[in-house]
């Protein structure tokens, strides 16, 4: 299991150790700073083993986060924890950085304490751990609190804690979806997914269970589709506009989802934690319209010069519109000038990130519109 | 806050405050100041100590906060111990906590001081609140001090029967770490962990088999009788307890199941070559012969939905669970959860990808529709770019390669070098295994050498030699052009390939050859050594094809060589010259020359650099680091026997037994289909599984009961015992029929079933059932109402009930042993008293038309109370209403004149649950049916808020087929039947045939029990051949029927059956006439 959690600032330097097993000695915090942090290579496998101890490593904002073990440990376990323990420290003091952390490490350490326990992880829900590690210092609790406490810690839902009293009850829902797409450059879509998600904010009183149903009918469909056929397939179909349905390739729940549930009759039954969580993600591949078509065109006009011209097409009905849309076209390292001419929105050549930035407003359905660029070039 | 000063000046040591005497002085402050006069860092150490000392808390707080500050930052605070341990009484939790956390680093390094601690810890173990209880423990546990094992013990003990799941889980976790403290008290904490093992919350199965992971892995026998209940609560568990939990449990599959694709193996091994054939999975479905282990079954089916889950980990997981365990059809199933994955954190996605490396190498099939999830993005990392570009040619095959090819052209652009570079080398590996683009991927690659980059050049020159190599005569064109382009190539790898293979295949570039060696002469000196060594090498070829042309030039090039400053060279080139030049010295050598040096050489083999990565076992630590980790263990291979099943049988406390003879011979011919009866039997202690398919049916069809029961279920741990429990007892059941009624007919080995319900001491009168037939009738009324206990506790009735009461002394007896002992106690007995039930259910009222209310009856053979007369019928009654049904009762019964039924005995049911109920109805002798109304109160329905309503279901209708109408008539001689049979002609006798029939059928064992099974009348040894007498008793009337049986040589079987009531007679023959045409 995790012999030790290790956090060091971009420099090397030690911010947080915290050691629980006995075989990973006091050096391995040098160990990792010496072969890892300062080592010249710039892309490092994320695991990395030193005399015979290894090394998971994530980097987030200038800040090293490494667990440290000898034992034969689940690989992806690791990482997901160190994700985990991100988003625990995150939601407690926001961005991880090293001023932060400072600020922090007696938190940290009693975060760490809690949620890892002889290095094997423990409960890490946000929500509970919050009801009793809180950044307040001292602070009497009343019995009825700790009694409550007790009774979320304890308890075997673990990301609710009862006695939640809202005067109106609310429940939002956002669904977002992310487009990822990989053309070839002669324009042919090589491959294309949709990799959404479903944000739900509950404010709800007592311990609600909820139901939710996606098209509720085409739901029940592909079940006997799918039972007809014989095959196991985790894909269920969604409703999309009524008419036809979305073959959905994977689904991925919140913890609170009964999995036995879904499994069974495929319908997603939950008790909400309390406030924002993220309820499922889906990924399909079937059937993507995207949403917009995007054109590129490059020129290389002379030795030092080169001319862009990037046409986006709005794909979907004429009714919608699209709202704060973004283009960042990648130049090259060595651009030294960059000269824009666009029709609809702004563009801006951002010499920081090596691309051009076109941020359009608004945009209607089936328009298009159209940016040209000519990139200077330094000879080198 | 400020620690970064303070801390500076923690690094002295402090001698004095590591004294103990001194600091249990209260005072302890004073005696310390005149050393850390020296040092104005000792002052502020001071001030912690003061701040500590004091009674305010939050000056405590302060301090204690500033000390932990100084740990986590991996600096010195020991010498703080004795002011901190004080605290340790604090009575704010805040404090205290932080005094734990200090507590936990130091202990070990002032194992005295800490002792101190303990008491605090010992009171706080037996705090009412069970969080601080459990705190306690974490602390006491963590505090890596040898002395207080025994105290830790004597806590772990106490915590793992406490009250609370929570402190339970602690203990769990506690045990590990007491483990890695001594391991010395590895037995006494096995103990400990066989407890926690049983323990039914989820909250503790993680941390019970963490610490079973860590302490005794090798136990795997402590997981049999929990193994049923991990896979159930499985999904219920938090997440990493499902990782610890998915691993143990594939250890233990791989120990305790069969290999589900041995067969398939086999199999393939004759069609390897059309591999693409196993792409159809439904296929390889139907060939599975071999039945699965249901619990091997349950495994797979509890955790495929954890492929859904949020955790990464978890998916993986279940991944390799599957990859290890699960038959090759089901394995693709993972696919698609792991292509999710490659959208997580880009660390988790590297691990993916290796272990869809692994997969993919040994199942490409399964990866092939999802490859282009595979297809790199430049914002790849090159880890990441590398590993796709390896799944993209492991999953490449003649449909997709054009696809692929054209993705690898896109990517040879790239502009990170390593990344074309290796993509080359795909491109190789697929143009050797798929002969079809060999050359076209040759031509392509040919073209990249005329490209600017030197690692692209290099590589393809590389890539191409290795591919010439392995079919060089086709390709002299690509290698006269690779002659023409090698001054121009920079790479030394390339321009050393290059001329290596002009020199293998001189012949193929006769005119060049030569040309290239002067050009290579030239520029020797300034050519990298492994270059000059293939100048030497081709100069050396050359020499010996073409001699008359080249010689002074290889002379000119060995004497550049001899002059080298690399004495690899000049010792090469001597070497050369010795073997060309002195040929007199050496003749045998020199005769060899040309053997030597134009030695045809094996064409080297494409392959990838991650072959054999799954060595390791996929997912671990050791996998992803390609290296043997510390404490990795091999996964274990598929045992070649199965393991007993039975021992994941938990013992049931009401278990009924039947035990029965066993014959060898079937026994051994299905020593396979056996085994998921088997178990299952055997959870009842001693049953034997003997059955025929159809009892495997019937097993199947109650597994899927069970199936929707659990799902139904919301606590599901309970009713799934229930209904393993009824299940075995069906089982059970159906078991005992078949092979009672197998046995039957062969006159050598007759059985003998017995049902004994012997750990029901209380139900003596269970006994009081056991009488010959002929008696029976008379003392049904007697007959103690057994039937009803039984049903209050839900089970299904047994259905063998006539014991003979000589075997009861062998229950505890292992299946086999019982059935040896069977065999010796029973052959010599007489045909005996059998009863025989069908277990044929029939429908009388189904859910949908009974508004939720469903009933099933079936017709079990027995004697009940009500009447002698009168058929027994249990009723299956399920309630699938929204509420609660109470008080059945049975109203306006429409029954022909004669016929009588008896009433039910109140009952209820809850929502969701199901009662067997027993009616008897006397049918007269007749086929009329029994129809009757059923009432019951509704009511807990949430639409009807709080109300109750009468529900009726009128018109529900039984009918009786023949067999049930009909008793046997055990103790009949022949003579007597000859005698009634002579009574009976004429009139009351019926004839009838079956053709097409032949003897062997006749004689079969089958045809017997399938006789008995269908119209119920009992077999009368008989004198004469070829011919069998049956006898039976009408249900009501108790007239005698008479049926014989003769076979006659032209395949045709007559039917007799004599019997007063023509109706019977009648419906007998036509039933007996379709038992004999499905014989």
């Amino acid at each position: 299991m995790i012999g030790g959690v290790f956090m060091y600032n971009h420099k090397g330097e030690v911010l947080i150790s915290r050691i629980y097993r006995d075989d990973i000695g006091r050096n391995a915090v040098d160990a990792f700073r010496v072969n890892v942090i300062h080592a010249r290579q710039q892309v490092r496998f994320p695991v990395v083993n030193i005399a015979r101890t290894s090394f998971f490593y994530i980097k987030k904002s200038n800040i090293w986060i490494a667990v440290v073990t000898k034992e034969n440990i689940n690989a992806a376990m690791c990482f997901e924890f160190l994700n985990k323990a991100v988003e625990v420290m995150q939601s407690y003091f926001g961005k991880i950085s090293e001023e932060n952390i400072k600020n922090n490490f007696v938190l940290i350490y009693e975060l760490l304490d809690e949620i890892l326990d002889f290095g094997y992880p423990q409960n890490s829900d946000v929500g509970i751990l919050k009801t009793y590690i809180t950044q307040q210092g001292v602070k009497s609790q009343s019995k009825e609190e700790t009694s409550q406490i007790t009774n979320q810690v304890t308890g075997q839902i673990g990301w609710r804690r009862e006695g939640i009293k809202y005067r109106r009850n609310e429940l939002f829902l956002d669904v977002l979806e992310y487009v990822n797409l990989l053309m070839s450059p002669q324009g042919q879509v090589l491959s294309a997914h949709v990799a959404g998600k479903i944000v739900m904010k509950s404010y709800l009183s007592g311990m609600p269970e909820c139901k939710f149903g996606i098209n509720d009918k085409l739901t029940l469909d592909s079940k006997g589709k799918s039972t007809s056929s014989g095959t196991e397939s985790a894909g269920a179909v969604v409703g999309g506009g009524g008419k036809s349905s979305i073959a959905i390739d994977d689904i991925q729940f919140h913890q609170c989802v009964k999995l036995s549930k879904f499994e069974s009759d495929h319908s997603i039954s939950f008790i909400p934690p309390d406030g924002e969580f993220e309820l499922m993600k889906y990924r399909t591949t079937k059937d993507i319209n995207l949403p917009f078509r995007v054109i590129p065109l490059v020129k290389e006009t002379g030795k030092g010069k080169m001319e862009v011209k990037v046409i986006v097409k709005s794909n979907f009905k004429s009714t919608l519109i699209g709202q704060k849309i973004e283009v960042r076209i990648p130049t090259p390292p060595n651009t030294c000038g960059v000269q824009l001419i666009c029709i609809k929105g702004k563009a801006k050549y951002k010499a920081s990130d090596n691309a051009i930035v076109w941020k359009i407003k608004r945009m209607g359905g089936m328009k298009e519109s159209q940016l040209s660029a000519e990139i200077e070039l330094m000879s080198n | 806050m400020s620690n970064s000063s303070l801390v500076s000046g923690l690094q002295m040591p402090n001698s004095s405050s590591a004294n103990p005497s001194i600091t249990e002085d209260p005072n302890s402050s004073d005696n310390v100041k005149p050393v850390s006069i020296f040092s104005n860092d000792y002052k502020k150490n001071d001030d912690l100590r003061l701040m500590l000392d004091s009674n305010k808390d939050n000056l405590k707080l302060d301090a204690m906060k500033r000390i932990v500050g100084m740990i986590a930052k991996g600096k010195n605070a020991s010498d703080l111990f004795p002011a901190v341990v004080k605290n340790v009484v604090s009575k704010n939790v805040e404090i205290k906590k932080l005094v734990y956390v200090y507590l936990m680093r130091y202990a070990e390094e002032q194992q005295d001081l800490a002792l101190l601690s303990i008491s605090t810890f010992q009171r706080a173990l037996k705090d009412p609140n069970q969080l601080i209880r459990a705190s306690a423990l974490r602390v006491l546990s963590s505090i890596r001090v040898p002395i207080i094992t025994t105290i830790m013990m004597l806590a772990i003990k106490e915590a793992v029967s406490d009250m609370s799941p929570y402190v339970r889980k602690t203990a769990a976790n506690a045990i590990t770490k007491l483990y890695n403290l001594d391991q010395e008290l590895k037995d006494e904490l096995i103990e400990i962990i066989e407890k926690l093992l049983a323990d039914k919350t989820i909250l503790v199965a993680g941390s019970a088999i963490a610490a079973f992971e860590e302490v005794c892995p090798e136990r795997i026998d402590l997981i049999h009788k929990s193994f049923r209940k991990l896979c159930n609560l499985l999904i219920d568990v938090d997440e990493w307890g499902q990782v610890i939990i998915i691993n143990m449990l594939t250890r233990y599959a791989r120990t305790q199941f069969l290999n589900p694709n041995a067969i398939s193996d086999e199999e393939s091994k004759n069609e390897e070559q059309n591999e693409s054939e196993e792409e159809e999975s439904e296929d390889m479905d139907s060939r599975f012969t071999k039945p699965m282990d249901p619990d091997h079954r349950l495994l797979l089916r509890v955790t495929k939905p954890l492929l859904q889950s949020r955790n990464s980990s978890v998916v993986m997981s279940v991944a390799q669970l599957y990859y290890y365990v699960a038959p090759r059809n089901e394995i693709p199933l993972v696919a698609k959860a792991l292509v999710r994955l490659l959208r997580s954190h880009r660390e988790v996605q590297i691990i993916v990808l290796k272990n869809i490396v692994s997969m993919a190498q040994k199942n490409q099939h399964m990866f092939q529709p999802h490859h282009k999830s595979f297809y790199v993005h430049t914002s790849d990392s090159i880890h990441v770019k590398i590993l796709k570009l390896e799944i993209l040619t492991c999953l490449a095959n003649q449909g997709n390669i054009s696809i692929i090819l054209r993705e690898f052209q896109t990517y040879v652009l790239s502009q990170d070098k390593e990344f074309a570079a290796a993509t080359i080398n795909a491109i190789g590996r697929c143009a050797s295994t798929i002969k079809e683009v060999t050359d076209s991927c040759l031509a392509g690659l040919v073209n990249l050498m005329s490209k600017k980059d030197e690692t692209i050049v290099g590589e393809s020159v590389v890539v191409i030699k290795r591919l010439i190599q392995s079919n060089p005569s086709k390709n002299g064109s690509i290698i006269k052009r690779m002659a023409k382009m090698s001054d121009k190539v920079s790479v030394a790898m390339a321009k050393a390939s290059i001329l290596w293979l002009i020199g293998e295949y001189s012949d193929q570039v006769k005119k060049l050859a030569p040309d290239v060696l002067r050009k290579m002469a030239k520029t020797f000196c300034d050519e990298e050594i492994s270059v000059k060594l293939q100048i030497l090498n081709l100069a050396v070829k050359l020499f010996l094809t073409n001699q008359k042309q080249v010689a002074i030039l290889v002379q000119y090039v060995l004497n550049l060589a001899k002059y080298d400053q690399s004495y690899d060279i000049r010792d090469r080139a001597r070497f050369l010259r010795a073997l060309i030049y002195n040929n007199e010295k050496c003749p045998q050598l020199a005769k060899h020359v040309k053997k030597i040096i134009l030695a045809p050489k094996p064409a080297p083999l494409l392959e990838s650099a991650y072959k054999d990565s799954d060595h390791f076992q996929l997912g671990t630590l050791s996998h992803a680091i390609g290296a043997r980790v510390n404490g990795y263990t091999e996964l274990p291979e598929f045992p070649a026997e199965a393991p007993d099943p039975s021992v994941r049988n938990i013992e049931v406390p009401v278990a009924e037994k039947a035990v029965h003879v066993a014959k060898l011979r079937k026994k051994s011919d299905k020593f396979y289909s056996d085994d998921d009866e088997e178990q299952k039997s055997q959870s009842t202690e001693g049953a034997d599984p003997t059955e025929s398919e159809e009892s495997e049916e019937s097993g199947s069809e109650s597994d899927s009961e069970t199936e929707n029961d659990s799902e139904n279920g919301s606590e599901h741990e309970q009713s799934e015992e229930e209904v393993e429990v009824k299940k075995s007892e069906t089982e059970t059941s159906e078991d005992s029929e078949e092979s009672s009624s197998s046995s039957d007919s062969s006159s050598e080995a007759e059985s003998e079933t017995e049902s004994e319900q012997e750990s029901k001491p209380s139900k003596p009168a269970a006994k009081a059932g056991v009488k010959p037939a002929m008696k029976k009738a008379e003392k049904k009324v007697a007959q103690p109402a057994n039937e009803v206990s039984l049903l209050d506790l839900d089970f299904s009735e047994p259905s063998v009930q006539p014991a003979v009461p000589v075997q009861s002394s062998m229950p505890i007896l292992s299946p086999s042993l019982a059935d040896l002992a069977n065999l010796g106690s029973t052959s010599g007995q007489h045909l005996g008293q059998k009863i025989y039930t069908t277990n044929k259910e029939f429908e009388l009222l189904n859910k949908i038309s009974g508004n939720g209310l469903q009933i099933q009856y079936k017709f079990t053979r027995q004697a009940n109370q009500f009447s002698n007369k009168a058929v027994t019928v249990e009723l299956k009654i399920s309630n699938f209403t929204n509420g609660d049904l109470n008080s059945f009762s049975v109203s306006n019964k429409k029954l022909q004149l004669g016929m009588s039924m008896s009433e039910l005995s109140e009952f209820s049911l809850t929502k969701g649950a199901s009662a067997n109920q027993i009616v008897a109805i006397d049918f007269n002798d007749t086929f009329q049916p029994a129809v009757f109304e059923l009432c019951a109160i509704y009511s807990n329905d949430p639409t009807l808020g709080g109300t109750s309503m009468t529900k009726k279901w009128p018109n529900l209708s039984i009918t009786c087929p023949i067999g049930e109408l009909i008793q046997p008539g055990y103790s009949i001689s022949e003579n007597e039947f000859m005698k009634l049979q002579a009574r009976l002609k004429g009139m009351n006798e019926v004839n009838g045939f079956v053709q097409n029939f032949t003897h062997s059928q006749f004689i079969s064992k089958d045809f017997g029990t399938k006789i008995l099974e269908g119209v119920n009348v009992c077999q009368i040894p008989s004198s004469q051949q070829d011919s069998m007498k049956y006898a039976g008793f009408s249900a009501s009337g108790k007239t005698p029927i008479l049926l014989s049986l003769f076979f006659a040589d032209d395949g045709k079987c007559f039917i007799n059956v004599n019997c007063e009531k023509i109706v019977l007679a009648n419906m007998l023959i036509k039933e007996v006439k379709q038992i004999l045409t499905k014989v």
